[in-house]
């Protein structure tokens, strides 16, 4: 008997298969379908859908590799049970990549940081860059389970370049909409009748594949298989050396199986024990390499005998070109599973076991969970994911946790305290904070009873309420998680933890987040510091980032210049990896945003304010959302619109007091706002904000009084003896001023006249120059000259070094400058900006000409910008464009932004002059 | 774990214990194109089978329209062909 196994003698077959080999494995070269196919392809869309074993991947494949073929080609096989639309269109893109093997591809980033538009929005736009025809063949779509992978498929086809054909190949009619395509005949259907064999076809099949059949026995066949490709082809693999092929056919044909059944039967029982053995035992894993085999099967050997079942055309695939990767046919591997649990009930579960470990031991995490599921071992299976949780979470996988997580069986999480951690974190990511809390909770209650060896589980869980407490802005709460987690790490330290290093990191992020929102900006420089390198060490970008975008604030050892570069070069970094629409960026964009303001470049700020409100998301981050609020209202104040100055400092404030801890800008923020409120008439409304706020605020002070004193101190805790009372006094000094008592405002401003910024300290003297301000207008109402004269040499003295300007505009400082005779200061340049700067002659330019922030559109924010000259609401946007209101919105904002308009109106006004708008598109304007 | 399950008709889904269960039960005939073997026949744990003719009928309490689904995922799975599915009767 010739055997599959027996082939592999000698014929080493190396990578690439010619197309003899092909013909005499049976892949008959069926020119008629690769005809129409080709016909197909003329079409934008062609939708291949048929039963399995009809020959859609055989079709594909040999259409693909056919010499001559002129297309550039990416070929995508989804794999089985596909719920993660990152790793779907992550496949797709670099399928693409892969095909176009431009020089520039190559070093191109990845958008890692899983943002679904925008990835499709980098498909298309690097599908657009090829003139020449362009196939993407998407086979075993109805693997693909992500409805949201699904939706933008549909809009990815609704939005094909020109150039690009799309092949869908499924078990199923697709669920996708491709109506607008029908409409315009551009889609072509290739079915199960098309792909059958003809009995002409079946002929040719068995002389090609050396069988001798009389033709009735072929006709048989035919009928029996009814020209069904895997049928033939099964059955091919068994005459293909049968002593009597006659009676084979002649059985077959007596016989009322279902066909598939038969002959797989057939198939196996006709190879040699030791490869039986293999096939059923191997058939439990998606994907095998010989490595694996080996181990499922018990016996070495295992990757001579896949190649050779290959080479037969056996229903065996390699995935790779060096062909060390293999797969099943879908058809075979589950008939060989249900043969396995019929035939060798008993080793399943060690399988299981067995293909769990060998996935651990290669980091692929997710399918040892699922092995460890299908051995019936939820505990481990719930031990392992909570284990690699970080590791999963910092990958971004979230799609992944989630669906391991439906695959215990119900009940489960209420035994498996773990899993109520893998809810939290999937929860978490999705910003669902109370339905992570309750799940945390839970995980919580269930670990107090847990043995002490559980050592991992208490640092998971405190690792996910500090992120948790983070994200909900209570920072005493963080500053607690924090000591715990770094005693449990410290505890442990002899034992290896695999997430050491990732949980290190990410306790360094979060206590360096609320130790920079709590004022304490050299702990939070030194934390950041260590955990953007650990995260980059350690190959966690996105972690890196978090810690990075952080990091543009002053401190002792941080001037503003430096802070202003870092933040900037955070944000370069973010959209390196297209991560620039991300929440975790607006800290960074703030704060490029507020040291642009402070040092007087108002229009500069603007545009980084408009970019950090964009990005801005209170759910996500709420103390990042005050920052936001704070620096709209330091740019209104700064431009003299007191009134939008108060709404701003306002909502900066109210959003403060949802935070339960001490807040680094709440001192400004209610300093400002009374301030403002002052400006604008309202004495008493400034005297009670200034006490309600400082009472609360002073009476919550009370236990981080060291962090608001270091802050408020400006870097010098030994000056910081009522550092509170700086903000303060200068609001009451406001007060005074616009009061009309410029006497008590010189009283209130007290000693500060005396002080000088601290030398050797790197952070700005801001509260310093304001007040040197403040009592240079006191003392100039007060008739004083040469005292104001002296204060305002002190302001620029103290604002020369960081050019503080925003205190002088936003106290409208012009009349008192005019007091100071120009020869008698030794700050002459500051001095000439900040009166420009008054007189709206010219704003300043603290970094030369800066190019415009303003990008170019991406082509999703160019179609959505055509719709804005119709009578369309974003909804009817959303629908035409086939995408979720929510993505519309951010569209549109960052059009406002790009295009600097403020609302529908002057966006269109503005996309007219830089004539993007089409003029088909432009006819429907209703103006 | 999909690799092997039967997705939809592993036994504890047809328990009768389950009053959780708002959809009622019904019992579905399945009429397959071909005679099944054991293998095929064996991802079908919770149906009774009878093999008429050249057709296979398999006959179970099916929970709800997902346990149908599944039922019919497998059968595309094997390659087989679905001639007729019917409810004969939905228990009260």
């Amino acid at each position: 008997m010739t055997g599959l196994a027996a082939r592999q003698r000698g014929d080493d077959v190396p990578q690439l298969i010619s197309r003899e080999v092909s013909a005499a494995r049976g892949l008959l070269d069926r020119r008629d379908l690769l005809q129409l196919l080709d016909r197909a392809v003329t079409k934008r869309v062609t939708v291949i859908s048929a039963p399995p074993g009809s020959g859609k991947t055989s079709l594909l494949r040999a259409w693909s590799d056919r010499p001559g073929q002129h297309h550039r080609i990416a070929f995508v096989s989804v794999p089985r049970d596909q719920h993660d639309a990152q790793q779907f269109w992550l496949a797709v893109l670099d399928a693409i990549r892969q095909s176009a093997a431009t020089a520039d591809s190559r070093t191109r980033t990845t958008p890692l940081g899983f943002d679904d538009d925008a990835m499709v929005d980098t498909i298309v736009a690097e599908l657009t860059e090829h003139a020449e025809v362009f196939v993407l063949i998407l086979d075993d779509l109805h693997e693909l389970r992500s409805a949201g992978a699904l939706t933008q498929l549909e809009y990815f086809l609704a939005n094909l370049p020109r150039s690009t054909r799309v092949v869908l190949s499924s078990r199923r009619d697709p669920p996708i909409r491709l109506h607008q395509h029908r409409l315009a005949d551009e889609v072509a259907e290739i079915r199960a009748g098309d792909l059958r064999f003809t009995e002409h076809e079946t002929h040719e099949l068995l002389a090609a594949s050396g069988i001798s059949l009389s033709d009735s026995g072929a006709a048989a066949l035919y009928q029996r298989t009814e020209g069904w490709a895997a049928g033939l082809r099964l059955a091919v693999i068994s005459l293909r050396g049968h002593p009597h092929p006659e009676r084979f056919v002649a059985e077959f044909s007596g016989t009322d199986r279902a066909v598939g059944e038969y002959l797989m039967a057939e198939m196996l029982e006709r190879q040699p024990s030791e490869v039986q053995s293999m096939l059923l035992r191997t058939s439990l894993v998606d994907r095998l390499n010989g490595e694996l085999a080996d181990l499922l099967a018990g016996r070495p050997g295992a990757e001579q005998m896949l190649l050779a079942l290959e080479d037969a055309n056996a229903f065996v695939m390699s995935l790779d070109a060096e062909r060390t990767w293999f797969r099943y046919h879908h058809l075979l591997a589950d008939f060989l599973r249900l043969e396995l649990r019929r035939r060798l009930a008993d080793e399943v579960p060690d399988l299981h076991r067995r293909a769990a470990q060998w996935f651990v031991d290669h980091g692929e995490v997710a399918e040892a969970v699922r092995h460890t599921l299908a051995a019936g071992d939820w505990p481990d299976a719930a031990r392992l994911l909570a284990d690699h949780l970080f590791s999963l979470t910092l990958d971004g996988q979230e799609g992944t946790i989630a669906a391991l997580l439906r695959s215990f069986p119900a009940g489960a999480a209420a035994e498996h305290p773990e899993l109520a951690l893998a809810h939290a974190a999937v929860q978490l990511a999705h910003g669902r904070l109370a339905e992570a809390t309750a799940q945390l909770a839970l995980a919580e209650s269930h670990v107090q009873n847990a043995a002490p060896a559980r050592r991992r589980l208490a640092v998971a869980i405190a690792s996910l309420r500090l992120a948790l407490a983070r994200r909900s802005g209570q920072f005493t709460e963080v500053i607690e998680q924090v000591n715990l987690l770094e005693a449990s790490i410290a505890e442990g330290s002899n034992e290896p933890i695999a997430m050491g290093s990732e949980l290190r990191a990410v306790a360094l992020m979060n206590l360096g987040i609320v130790e920079t929102w709590s004022g304490r900006f050299d702990d939070a420089e030194r934390h950041l510091s260590e955990g953007a390198m650990l995260a980059h060490a350690i190959g966690r970008p996105y972690l890196e980032l978090a810690c990075r975008a952080h990091q543009g604030f002053p401190s002792t050892f941080v001037s503003l210049d430096t802070a202003q570069e870092r933040a900037r070069q955070a944000v370069a970094q973010a959209e390196r990896h297209g991560w620039d629409d991300r929440p975790i960026l607006a800290p960074a964009l703030g704060a490029v945003a507020g040291t642009a303001i402070w040092t007087g470049d108002f229009d500069e700020g603007e545009r980084w304010l408009d970019r950090a409100r964009q990005v801005a998301d209170p759910q996500f981050d709420p103390a990042a959302a005050v920052l936001v609020h704070m620096v709209t209202g330091m740019l209104h104040a700064g431009r003299g619109q007191h009134q939008s100055a108060l709404e701003a400092f306002a909502a900066a404030a109210r959003a403060q007091s949802l935070l339960t801890g001490v807040y680094a800008l709440a001192s400004p923020i209610i300093g400002w706002l009374a301030a403002t409120q002052a400006r604008l008439g309202r004495p008493n409304e400034a005297r009670s904000s200034l006490t309600g706020y400082f009472a609360e605020y002073g009476r919550r002070l009370g236990t981080y009084d060291a962090c608001a004193v270091i802050f408020l101190a400006e870097g010098d805790p030994a000056t910081a003896v009522d550092a509170l009372g700086d903000a303060q006094n200068i609001a009451r000094a406001v007060i005074c001023l616009t009061e009309g008592d410029p006497a008590t405002a010189v009283d209130a401003l007290g000693d500060l006249q005396d002080m000088t910024p601290p030398a050797g300290s790197a952070f700005p003297p801001f509260g310093l120059v304001e007040g040197h301000v403040l009592a240079g207008i006191a003392n100039l109402h007060l008739g004083d000259r040469t005292a104001a004269a002296d204060a305002v040499e002190a302001a620029l003295a103290a604002a020369e070094r960081d050019r503080l300007i925003f205190p002088f505009a936003m106290n409208d400082a012009a009349e008192l400058l005019d007091a100071l005779p120009r020869h008698q200061t030794a700050h002459g340049a500051l001095l000439a900006d900040i009166v420009d700067l008054l007189r709206g002659t010219s704003g300043p330019r603290t970094h030369g000409d800066r190019p415009s922030q303003s990008r170019e559109l991406s082509p999703t924010e160019l179609r959505v910008l055509r719709y804005l000259p119709t009578n369309l609401t974003r909804h009817e946007i959303a629908s035409e464009l086939y995408l979720s209101v929510n993505t519309v919105n951010t569209h549109i904002r960052n059009v406002y932004s790009k295009l600097g308009a403020r609302d529908r109106s002057s966006a269109v006004q503005r996309a007219r002059e830089l004539r993007l708008l089409s003029s088909r598109l432009a006819r429907t304007s209703p103006s | 774990m999909r690799t092997h399950h039967i997705p939809a008709t592993p036994a504890h889904y047809v328990g009768r214990h389950d009053a959780h269960v708002a959809t009622p039960l019904g019992v579905y005939t399945i009429r397959i194109k071909g005679r099944l073997g054991r293998t095929a026949l064996s991802a079908f744990p919770t149906m009774t089978c009878e093999l008429t003719g050249s057709e296979t009928v398999l006959v179970g309490l099916l929970q709800d329209q997902s346990a149908v689904f599944g039922v019919i995922a497998q059968i595309e799975a094997l390659g087989l062909e679905l001639i007729e599915l019917r409810q004969v009767r939905a228990t009260p």
